[in-house]
């Protein structure tokens, strides 16, 4: 495997009630192709922060990002924004579907502004919505919009699949069936995926597991038997 | 206190937003009390001026003078005199004309310098004074003697000095009017009598029969048909009715903006709204919080715009004062319009917003305290369109165009009265100079008229004969006319129908703007009474030409002369290519076609810097609407913005999705824009001419409804300019941050 991610030396403040708040410190990581790996920590321990970044959405104070070989910290904007185009693919902990679209066009949404993106009905099918494709956001259950939000950052085949609390709104049974999901996606198009969570639970499906507290590497353990969602406890 | 403060703030926050809000009601609240006080103004002064200065009720020349004036006074308890006027010739193109300083009726009043105290002074009307830069104090010699001008004056029979009655484009170059003393004009022997009579009963019938038993009138207009009386009242009915629709139509496209305003406000308060419930906020002060929003842009707007009115009012004023010749004005304050330019916005806002506002508070504080609760139908019109095989843009736009539909729509309205302003100035002075351009070029085909104070038999040396008397209808006495007398195969005046065949004076012909007043279409018939005579004949009309200039019918000479009772080869008018000779004392009045024409030309002038100033204010009021809007739709799109960006979407490309495609919006608003001004025109145009003696027919010259579309296109882009860094300024966190849809 070769890697895919290489975070090196990255800091991050903000200014919070007027005094510097250090989200992230020196933070150092790497992650390889195609591998699941889930960042654990507690609220404020800097995974969002870290999240962001890696997905071009913030700029960090130092440090560099590189993704497939690019420091993307070294980008202006408009190459950030061909990298999240090309590179990433987001899903949110809210599903962020735009509600005056259907499932097909909430896809079509990425698809559209992608070089070459996989065919929407059989990744409508591939994510277990079949026959929903004329439905708005609405008139879905809260797996049912997170599937099309996989769908959505799938669809235009990203090398990295970063995922913000998946299943923080979703019941236990909802959960397991979404985090299968984007395994078979990781398992189906080799797509590396980073999840960021606060849920101890998700981290038996992980490649490694990469623990953050005060905005720094707490540790950073590789899970030997990861654990098929479907298969896990909770 | 604390609700009072985040108020404020919150204005601030969204200073653009309110700001032009709060403009729009300075710009209505403003232009209604300049419009409408200056109009109220206008109508006092002018009667003030009309009763102060015995303004007359008729005019008229007879073929004798009259034997016993005062036995008419005494009989019909009228007040007449007997004036003298004499057209003098200060260069080839001027023409002074010199009134004898009238003791009862049409008293001057002097604007600037003295009155009259010598025979050597003389007083001008200020718009020939100033064409000819002659200034109080200065000498000027007409027919070889020296006057010193003494003053400016005005008179109520000339506050648009016109040379004939029924003229209507004054041009100060060319024709003024001067007061000098009697004696002077006594002197001079081409001086020609007329007089003017004051009724105080309903006798004016009675009175020129007892006038006709011993003499023959040969001229007699009446106030209402003298356009250089009643011209005015056209321009003052034009003013108050832009002072009571403009600033209405502005105010109703502001109340609803304010209540979009609101509504998004509330809308993204919902949480603070229930936290305020659970604070022990009571309704009413929740209520009062959110309608002092509205409240503060009505107070403050409708404050700064009267005060802007009153100032606005005083230049207005003055350019009518200057545009015809009125004295000093008083200027009056008149409360009640005061009152309502203040209070009218707050009429217009505080009740739809107390109603939006309790719309919100029906919503239980627990739902309040969560947000609201999710829509979870999906409209109907969006389930209607099934937009599988549209490429992604278009349903992109489709979906969003179906879900900020009264947005759109109302953009488009926003866009459509300000097309209507824009297109009104182009379309009132297209109007006028096609009424001209059809009249002067294609139907009079002639360059000097003189009409003589009696009747002519026999042929005229040079030019082609004609006759000319004024008529009212029978069944309706208001609505005059003129009935020209012409030989069959006249080439001074040229008619074509509608269809545009040539029309031949064999026949009788009526004008388009009499057809349109009367009604009347080929083979009708009416009554008319000669106004001179008394006679009472009917007339079928043959043709409806197409011409709009004066309300008249031509028919051939010989039956013009067989119906009113006048000797058969008679006639009273001579139209000629070249000058003739004809010795003034034969003459009533003297018209030339070339001063008309420079006349039209000198009146059109200020119509180009209105229309200019017209534009641009239709732009500035386009700007504020199309920003505000547009604005307000970044913001209510600014979680979709952002989560595009996040999905990486040039900002550009965000554009084009999300903003762009309102500009067929603001096409269409301009194109409904169109008839929407022709109608409102024609509405406008008829209600300034329903007291003068002409229609003005509403049409346009393409290229300026092209000029038109692209200052409101233009005005568009500047707002998309002004809106651009608001949306580039919308974070990515905000998708990021989204805690609930």
């Amino acid at each position: 495997m070769s890697k895919l991610l290489e975070v090196t030396g990255v800091n991050k403040s903000y200014q919070s009630g007027g005094s510097p708040f250090q989200a992230l410190s020196d933070v150092h990581l790497s992650i390889e192709r195609g591998e699941i790996v889930v960042i654990l920590g507690p609220s404020g321990s800097g995974k969002s922060t870290l999240l962001n970044a890696i997905g071009g959405v913030d700029q960090v104070d130092d440090g560099e990002i590189h993704v497939a070989g690019e420091d993307i910290t070294r980008f202006h904007d408009n190459n950030l924004v061909d990298y999240r185009r090309e590179k990433v693919g987001f899903v949110f902990q809210m599903y962020n579907l735009i509600p005056n679209l259907t499932v097909y066009e909430n896809i079509e949404l990425t698809s559209h502004i992608s070089k070459s993106p996989l065919d929407i009905d059989e990744l409508i099918h591939a994510v277990g919505l079949k026959g929903m494709a004329d439905r708005f956001p609405r008139e879905l259950s809260g797996g049912q919009q997170q599937r099309v939000s996989i769908a959505r950052a799938i669809v235009r085949k990203p090398e990295l699949l970063l995922c913000d609390e998946p299943t923080g709104a979703l019941d236990s049974s909802t959960s397991k069936e979404i985090l299968s999901l984007i395994h078979q996606m990781n398992q189906k198009y080799n797509t590396t995926v980073l999840i960021i969570t606060h849920d101890q639970g998700i981290t038996e499906m992980a490649d490694r597991i990469i623990t953050l507290k005060d905005g720094r590497v707490e540790s950073d353990v590789k899970n030997e038997q990861p654990v098929l969602p479907e298969r896990m406890e909770g | 206190m604390p609700l009072w403060k985040k108020l404020f703030r919150t204005i601030a926050e969204k200073k653009a937003q309110y700001f032009s809000a709060w403009l729009l009601v300075v710009i209505s609240s403003a232009l209604f009390y300049a419009f409408t006080a200056a109009g109220a103004n206008l109508v006092d002064n002018l009667e003030t001026f009309y009763q102060e200065n015995n303004v007359e009720d008729a005019r008229f020349f007879v073929q004798h003078p009259l034997k016993s004036p005062q036995q008419l006074e005494d009989r019909f308890h009228v007040q007449l005199e007997k004036q003298m006027s004499l057209d003098v010739s200060m260069d080839e193109n001027t023409d002074l004309r010199l009134i004898s300083n009238s003791e009862k009726i049409n008293q001057y009043s002097v604007i600037e310098g003295e009155k009259l105290q010598t025979k050597d002074e003389i007083l001008l009307d200020q718009g020939f004074a100033k064409a000819h830069a002659l200034a109080v104090g200065e000498e000027m010699e007409l027919k070889g003697k020296t006057f010193t001008v003494a003053g400016t004056m005005a008179t109520p029979a000339y506050i648009y000095p016109l040379k004939s009655t029924s003229g209507f484009l004054k041009n100060p170059d060319a024709f003024g009017v001067a007061i000098v003393q009697e004696d002077i004009l006594k002197k001079w022997e081409n001086a020609h009598d007329y007089y003017t009579v004051r009724f105080q009963e309903d006798n004016r019938g009675a009175f020129k029969e007892a006038v006709t038993e011993q003499n023959q009138i040969l001229n007699w207009v009446d106030k209402e048909d003298n356009n250089r009386i009643t011209f005015i009242k056209g321009d003052i009915t034009g003013i108050k009715k832009m002072g009571e629709t403009l600033p209405i139509g502005i105010l109703l496209i502001t109340l609803v903006i304010i209540s979009i305003l609101l509504w998004r406000l509330m809308k993204k308060e919902y949480v603070q709204i229930g936290t305020l419930y659970a604070l022990g906020y009571k309704k009413a002060e929740i209520i009062r919080h959110y309608l002092s929003y509205a409240a503060i842009l009505a107070v403050t707007g409708s404050l700064a715009g009267t005060v802007i009115g009153w100032l606005l009012m005083h230049p207005l004023m003055a350019s009518f004062a200057h545009f015809y010749n009125l004295p000093v004005l008083d200027t009056n304050p008149y409360f009640p319009y005061l009152i309502v330019s203040f209070l009218l916005p707050m009429v217009f806002f505080l009740p739809l917003t107390y109603l939006l506002v309790r719309r919100v508070l029906k919503i239980p504080p627990v739902t309040l305290m969560k947000g609201g609760t999710l829509k979870t139908k999906v409209n109907r019109i969006e389930r209607l369109f099934k937009l599988r095989k549209l490429d992604f843009k278009k349903k992109f736009i489709t979906r969003d165009i179906l879900r900020n539909l009264p947005r759109s729509g109302f953009l488009a309205i926003g866009v459509l009265f300000a097309s209507l302003l824009l297109l009104m100035g182009f379309i009132t002075k297209d109007s006028m100079t096609y009424l001209v351009d059809e009249n002067f070029e294609n139907v009079y085909h002639y360059q000097y008229e003189y009409t003589f104070n009696q009747l002519q038999t026999g042929e005229p040396e040079h030019g082609q004969a004609a006759a000319s008397a004024p008529f009212v209808v029978q069944d309706d006495e208001d609505q005059s006319l003129t009935i020209t007398g012409l030989k069959p195969g006249n080439t001074a005046i040229q008619l074509e129908s509608m269809t545009g065949e040539e029309l031949d004076f064999d026949s009788v012909i009526m004008n388009k703007s009499l057809a349109e007043k009367l009604e009347i279409s080929p083979g009708d018939s009416l009554e008319v009474t000669n106004q001179l005579s008394g006679e009472t004949f009917s007339v079928t009309v043959d043709h409806i030409a197409n011409s709009y200039l004066g309300d008249m019918i031509y028919m051939p000479l010989k039956k013009f002369n067989q119906l009113n009772g006048y000797p058969e080869n008679s006639y009273t008018t001579v139209y000629s290519d070249q000058k003739l000779d004809i010795p003034q004392e034969k003459l009533a009045a003297k018209s030339e076609i070339s001063d008309m024409v420079s006349g039209f030309e000198k009146m059109i002038e200020p119509l180009n810097y209105f229309i200019v100033a017209i534009a641009l204010a239709a732009a500035v009021i386009a700007i504020i609407i199309m920003y505000i809007l547009i604005s307000l739709m970044i913001e209510e799109n600014s979680y979709k913005i952002s989560l595009m960006k996040v999905l990486g979407y040039h900002n550009r490309e965000i554009h084009k999705l999300v903003i762009g495609y309102n500009r067929w919006f603001v096409i269409l608003g301009f194109l409904l824009g169109i008839p929407v001004t022709f109608v409102s025109t024609s509405a406008l145009l008829n209600s300034v001419t329903a007291e003068m003696n002409i229609t003005i027919p509403v049409k346009i010259d393409w290229i300026n409804i092209l000029i038109s579309f692209f200052v409101i296109l233009g005005a568009y882009y500047v707002t998309v300019l002004l809106n651009k860094r608001q949306l580039k300024k919308i974070s990515m966190q905000e998708a990021i941050n989204r805690s609930t849809e």
